[in-house]
C-alpha cells in the first residue's frame, strides 16, 4: 500500500492581532503518515491540538512551517501547503472531505436535500441523489418524519447524523472526522463504525478524532496521541 | 509537484482595477490604504474607493467579497459592469475576444454588447436593477430584447420560466413590480439578470433588505441556480453568513484594498489580518 499523506515538521502558531499580538502556539514538530486504506485514531486532551491539525490539513487552517505531502489522484503528489486555491477546492470537490462536530447548513434545505446535495451537480440528478441519501438516513436511523424537516431544529445527535451522512455518500478516498460517533446511542455508533470500515474497505484512508474507546478500539489501525500540540505516542492496535 | 488547474482557466482576469474621485497625484495611492486607516487623499482631498485590486475568477466559481461600508466592495463590481468609469487598471473577460482586450476601454456600444450577452447584476435596490413602469415580464423582456430575442410568443415563455424557476407567481408576470413585496421584487431581479443565461453574474448585496425568511430563500434560490447554469458569480456583502453560505472565495476589502484573500473557511476560521480577525470575531 502506498503512502496517502505525509506530514513533516508541522507547526502552527496563532498571532492575535486583536489581544496586542498575542501568539498561542497550537502544534510543534508534528511527524506522521497515512497509509492508502488506513484508520488513524487522533486522542488526546480537549486543546491538544487535534482540530487544529485535522483543520490544517484541509487547508482551513494555514500552518506556519512544515509540509503536507498528499498524493492525490487529481494532481500526483501535491504539497497541500503549497497548493493553490483553486487546486485545494478541486481536492475538496473530489478527494478530500472533512466533517465537523457541527452542522452549519443554509437555512431551509431539508435534510434529505442537505445530504443529497453533496453528489450532485446538477438538479436532473437529484432524484437518484436523494435515493442514495434516503438509504443512509435509514441506516442512520433519522427518524421518518425527519427526512423532509429543516436540520437547524433537529437535536444533537440528529444534527450529527446528517453531517455523517453528508461526509460519506461522497465515497472519499480521504475522510476527516471529528468525533463521529459523540453524542449517538450505541446502536447509531455501531451504524456509524460500520459505514466507516465499508469505507475504509473500499479504500479510503480516514483520520479520525475521538475520546470514545469503544469507537477508537473499533476503527482504528493506528492511534496517535497528542499532547500540548505535539504527538507523544504512536501505537498499533 | 503539478500545477493542473485540470484544465480549467479563468473567465475573468481584473488587474490593478483603481477608482479614484477628485483631482489626484502619483502620491494619491500610497498616500491612502488600510495601514494609514484612511482613504482620503491628505494632499489632494480626493478619495480613493478602490486601489490595486488583482484576482481572478473562474468558470462557475463563487468569489465573495466582504468589508466593512465605503471599503469599496461595490466600486469594485459597478466597474466591471460598467456602471462607473474606472480610473486606472484592466479587466479582461475570456468570453470577450477570447479574453485579450481590456473591456474596460472598450467604446460605450461594445460594452453594451457585453452586459447583455455576457454579464448580469442583482443589486441591493430593485428599483437599480428593475424598471418600475414595466410589468415583471416587460422587464425580463428588456434583457431578452436586448440581448436579441424579439419572438414574442419566445420572450413570454421565457419569462414565465424564468419566474417560475425564482418562485414568483406567473399569473402575476403582467403586474408592476411597485405592487411586489421587497423579496419578490429581489427576485424578478434576480431572473432579468440570468435571463440571457449570462457566464459572469454579480450579485451586490442582493439579501440586506429582506428579512430573514425571504433571505434563505433567495440564498437557496441563488446556490440551486448556480449548480445549474454553471454561472461564475461575484458576490459583495457585508454579511459573514451570506459569504459563508455562498462562496467558495473571499477578498477581504478595507480602506480600498485587498487587505487578505482566501478560501471562505480559511478567511472565516483562520483569518490573518488584523482587520479580519476584528471582523470574524464580531459576528454575532
Amino acid at each position: 500500500m502506498a503512502t496517502l499523506l505525509e506530514v513533516n515538521n508541522l507547526r502552527k502558531l496563532f498571532t492575535l492581532h486583536i489581544l496586542n499580538h498575542k501568539e498561542i502556539d497550537a502544534l510543534r514538530d508534528v511527524n506522521f503518515s497515512i497509509e492508502e486504506g488506513e484508520i488513524i485514531g487522533l486522542t488526546g486532551k480537549s486543546g491538544s491540538g487535534k482540530s487544529t491539525l485535522m483543520k490544517s490539513i484541509y487547508r482551513t487552517y494555514l500552518v506556519s512551517n512544515g509540509e503536507i505531502n498528499y498524493l492525490s489522484n487529481t494532481f500526483g503528489l501535491i504539497d497541500l501547503v503549497k497548493a493553490n486555491e483553486h487546486q485545494i477546492l478541486l481536492l475538496r470537490q473530489k478527494e478530500i472531505t472533512y466533517c465537523s462536530q457541527f452542522l452549519k447548513v443554509i437555512p431551509r434545505v431539508t435534510a434529505i436535500d442537505v445530504v443529497a446535495d453533496t453528489i450532485i451537480k446538477k438538479e436532473s440528478e437529484r432524484p437518484a441523489a436523494r435515493e442514495v441519501a434516503l438509504d443512509l438516513l435509514k441506516r442512520l436511523g433519522l427518524p421518518k418524519e425527519l427526512w423532509d424537516a429543516f436540520p437547524s431544529t433537529f437535536s444533537g445527535g440528529e444534527q450529527q447524523r446528517i453531517n455523517i451522512a453528508r461526509a460519506i455518500i461522497a465515497k472519499p478516498r480521504f475522510l476527516l472526522v471529528d468525533e463521529p460517533t459523540a453524542s449517538l446511542d450505541n446502536k447509531t455508533k455501531d451504524v456509524v463504525i460500520d459505514l466507516i470500515l465499508e469505507l475504509k474497505n473500499a479504500g479510503t484512508s480516514v483520520l479520525c478524532i475521538t475520546h470514545d474507546e469503544y469507537t477508537l478500539n473499533k476503527l482504528a489501525d493506528r492511534k496517535i496521541h497528542l499532547q500540548h500540540g505535539q504527538i507523544v505516542e504512536q501505537i498499533y492496535a | 509537484m503539478l500545477n493542473n488547474n485540470n484544465g480549467k482557466d479563468w473567465i475573468l482576469k481584473v488587474e490593478n482595477l483603481t477608482k479614484i474621485y477628485g483631482n489626484y497625484t502619483d502620491n494619491t495611492v500610497t498616500n491612502t490604504g488600510p495601514d494609514l486607516g484612511t482613504n482620503i487623499c491628505p494632499e489632494t482631498g480626493s478619495i480613493v474607493a478602490c486601489a490595486e485590486i488583482s484576482f481572478e475568477l473562474y468558470p462557475g466559481e463563487v468569489l465573495g467579497i466582504v468589508g466593512e461600508s465605503g471599503s469599496g466592495k461595490s466600486t469594485i463590481v459597478q466597474q466591471l459592469f460598467f456602471d462607473l468609469e474606472t480610473t486606472k487598471g484592466s479587466a479582461l473577460l475570456r468570453p470577450y475576444n477570447g479574453g485579450k482586450v481590456n473591456i474596460l476601454e472598450e467604446s460605450n456600444q461594445k460594452k453594451r454588447y457585453m452586459r447583455n450577452h455576457l454579464m448580469g447584476m442583482v443589486y441591493q435596490n430593485p428599483r437599480d436593477g428593475l424598471n418600475f413602469a414595466f410589468s415583471s415580464g416587460g422587464n425580463i423582456a428588456e434583457k431578452l430584447l436586448m440581448a436579441g430575442l424579439f419572438h414574442v410568443g419566445k420572450i413570454r415563455e421565457r419569462a414565465s420560466d424564468l419566474l417560475s424557476k425564482t418562485e414568483v407567481p406567473v399569473e402575476r408576470m403582467d403586474d408592476l413590480p411597485a405592487y411586489f413585496s421587497g423579496g419578490m421584487q429581489q427576485r424578478v431581479q434576480i431572473s432579468k439578470a440570468i435571463a440571457n443565461n449570462p457566464p459572469l453574474l454579480f450579485l451586490d448585496e442582493i439579501t440586506s433588505g429582506l428579512d430573514v425568511s425571504v433571505q434563505a430563500r433567495v440564498l437557496d434560490l441563488i446556490r440551486s441556480l448556480q449548480r445549474e447554469l454553471g454561472v461564475a458569480m461575484i458576490v459583495v456583502s457585508h454579511d459573514l453568513s451570506v459569504i459563508r453560505m455562498l462562496t467558495d472565495r473571499t477578498l477581504v476589502l478595507k480602506n480600498g484594498r485587498i487587505v487578505e484573500r482566501g478560501l471562505t473557511d480559511q478567511i472565516l476560521q483562520d483569518p490573518q489580518h488584523e482587520y479580519t480577525q476584528l471582523l470574524v470575531s464580531s459576528l454575532l
